[in-house]
């Protein structure tokens, strides 16, 4: 594994890629959930109080 | 300061009446020894581990355990009968708090200490060959220096759930290389007998101390609170 | 307010990604390859010949040892990890007098051994050879066993003080055996100048929160050492693939370097399951902004490792403020750049990650709101 030394480049930036794209999309995840569900407690407090 | 003795000496007094810190250490001392001696066993006799680098690494995880014990039951023990509360109403400066408690913490911490060197030389037939005081000097330095940092932390992992779990995770990477790394080489450099080699070690974990103890001074407050 | 925050986030997210495939550009294409300084062994000899030699470095293997030749001297077959370049091993061939206290060393070219040797055994052989020991030790150089196409690479031989003559680690001359793969620096070395900056936002974060006991600091310092672990983590990740490339192994438990960013690294680990572990919201806040001021120590100590000797023993390679081995200008430009462009990634990535924990914070107050009127 990682023979030579291109190996390795493409190896260390995929890493890069692969950390930096994760956290990203779990970033954009978070927020879609946390969106969804503040609007729908919203909805939800909006039928109560009627 | 004065405040912080009282605390210190009222923190001790519980302490010889109850034992039960000092006897559960003691027993830990002297079982994290005897894990050594029976892990250790075949390499000891084999001649494959030096007993010096031995001495220096085993005394050291067995100080630092031991002190992981001691300082979180040392905030556990008052949280759960609820004396923290009545320790925190006293007029008394937080900060003279945390020197009052790194103080007891320390001097218990560095009586098992003493027993696990004591421990050691019984149990691996170690001869500290006249540098058992050089070996107690640093066991002290070290001791101030995680007293200082942990006496902190377990203020803090004592506020959370899972707190007995906790305080390793949290201290064990701070003393990593302020107390652990240097103190193990000069304990070991003292063993063979060139405590001299060490100046940088030993200017290296007071440092820390300096700052730990500064750092704790002006956070314990917080820590605390509420 | 609210719009133009939305739109400094767009300009701000625009910027990074070209900022970062620039950085990829420059890296991949415009960043000369370090010198790879192969220097053969012959060259270097019959300047040096007849000197005092000290070669440090580490053992990657251990190979064998031949002991007890009466008329002759013991012989130690070791290769120090430093030394490799594509499977051109500088071997050095250690033949120990037994009346005389210095070591004769033979660069000879041998492609497949490696061997140990526990350094500090001094003159008397007995001992334990223990892979990963650091090695030094003085010889004299002799040119009569050279194979005439032997090469010495990766190394400079510097003359120091009278005949001593140094053989170097790798990073501290500027030289590098692996020259391909060098090129991971540029984003290495960024994201270790990010993650200190994020824990460095984490502790000004803390230290405001504790002062001013406004939450917005607390989410700050939260946000900011939840980044930070994803650039350290990229940082300790995509250097030993280097390592790995230049000095042979993986990782080194010896270098400071190596160790101490670990350790920063599960520091921050500890700070954020600490939050994991205290329920109530404003506890949580001031008692990690305790902990966040408190392990920010580790930063400093693994930023200053590779440069305070020696008690912090190192070969990791110095970039700032190191006197030699500086980067040629083309490769100092794309390092600028690459550390641009992951400071305005982490000022991007942070307002982002504040933004969330707002709505976090948000989501909670309305469930609680909830919970009271029902």
């Amino acid at each position: 594994m990682m023979s030579d030394s291109w190996t390795a480049l493409y190896v260390a930036y995929s890493i890069v890629w692969l950390g930096l794209f994760s956290f990203l999309g779990y970033m954009y995840l978070r927020q879609r959930r946390i969106d969804k569900d503040i609007k729908m407690l919203k909805e939800e407090v909006s039928k109560h109080g009627k | 300061m004065r405040a912080a003795l009282i605390i210190a000496a009222k923190d001790l007094k519980v302490e010889l009446r109850s034992k039960e810190m000092l006897s559960a250490m003691f027993l830990f001392s002297l079982l994290i020894v005897l894990a050594f001696r029976f892990g250790f066993s075949n390499a000891v006799n084999s001649g494959a581990v030096g007993l010096p680098e031995l001495a220096s690494s085993a005394l050291w995880i067995c100080f630092s355990f031991a002190a992981i014990l001691g300082m979180y039951t040392s905030f556990a023990k008052e949280k759960d009968r609820e004396t923290l509360d009545g320790l925190l109403l006293a007029p008394v400066d937080r900060s003279d708090l945390y020197l009052g408690k790194a103080l007891s913490n320390l001097i218990v911490v560095f009586f098992v200490d003493l027993l696990s060197i004591a421990f050691f030389a019984l149990f691996f037939s170690f001869d500290y060959g006249g540098q058992a005081l050089a070996v107690v000097a640093l066991a002290l330095l070290g001791s101030v220096t995680l007293v200082l940092v942990g006496t902190l932390v377990a203020a803090i992992s004592v506020n959370t759930r899972a707190r007995e779990a906790l305080l390793p995770i949290l201290l064990i990477p701070l003393i990593a290389f302020s107390v652990i790394v240097p103190s193990v080489t000069a304990t070991k450099n003292a063993m063979v007998g060139g405590i001299g080699d060490s100046v940088q070690q030993i200017e290296s974990v007071a440092a820390f101390a300096a700052i730990f103890a500064v750092l704790g001074y002006l956070t314990f407050d917080f820590v605390l609170e509420g | 307010m609210r719009m133009d925050r939305k739109k400094l986030g767009t300009i701000l997210v625009v910027v990074s990604v070209v900022l970062i495939l620039m950085t990829v550009y420059l890296a991949v294409f415009f960043a000369p390859l370090p010198q790879t300084g192969v220097k053969s062994a012959g060259e270097i000899l019959s300047s040096v010949e007849g000197s005092k030699l000290k070669v440090a470095g580490f053992v990657s293997a251990v190979y064998s040892i031949h002991f007890g030749m009466l008329d002759g001297p013991d012989e130690v077959i070791f290769s120090l990890a430093d030394f490799r370049d594509y499977g051109r091993y500088l071997q050095a061939n250690a033949t120990h007098s037994l009346n005389q206290q210095w070591w004769t060393v033979r660069p000879i070219d041998i492609k497949s051994i490696s061997g140990g040797l526990n350094p500090r055994m001094g003159p008397n052989l007995g001992g334990v050879i223990v892979v990963g020991a650091n090695l030094s030790m003085d010889g004299i150089v002799t040119s009569n066993t050279i194979a005439p196409n032997s090469n010495v690479t990766g190394f400079s031989l510097s003359s120091g003080s009278g005949n001593d003559i140094t053989f170097g680690s790798v990073g501290s001359f500027g030289l590098m055996t692996a020259p391909v793969a060098q090129k991971i620096f540029y984003f290495h070395m960024p994201s270790a100048w990010a993650c200190y900056l994020s824990f460095g936002v984490t502790l000004v974060g803390s230290a405001l929160f504790l002062r001013t006991r406004d939450h917005k600091y607390d989410r700050v310092a939260y946000s900011s050492a939840e980044i930070g672990i994803v650039f350290a983590t990229i940082a300790i990740t995509t250097g030993p693939v280097w390592a790995r490339q230049e000095w042979g192994v993986y990782w080194r438990w010896d270098d400071m370097k190596l160790v101490t960013t670990f350790v920063l690294w599960l520091v921050y680990i500890g700070y954020l399951s600490l939050r994991a572990a205290i329920s109530e919201p404003s506890a949580k806040a001031r008692v990690s902004a305790v902990y966040g001021i408190l392990s920010f120590i580790t930063v400093p100590m693994s930023f200053l490792s590779s440069r305070v000797a020696p008690l912090l023993q190192s070969s990791h390679p110095q970039v700032i403020a190191t006197s030699s081995g500086s980067l040629s200008p083309q490769a100092g430009m794309t390092i600028g750049i690459a550390v641009v462009a992951f400071t305005v990634l982490f000022i991007t990535m942070l307002i982002k990650r504040v933004e969330i924990a707002e709505a976090e914070e948000e989501l909670e107050e309305l469930k609680r709101k909830i919970g009271d009127e029902e």
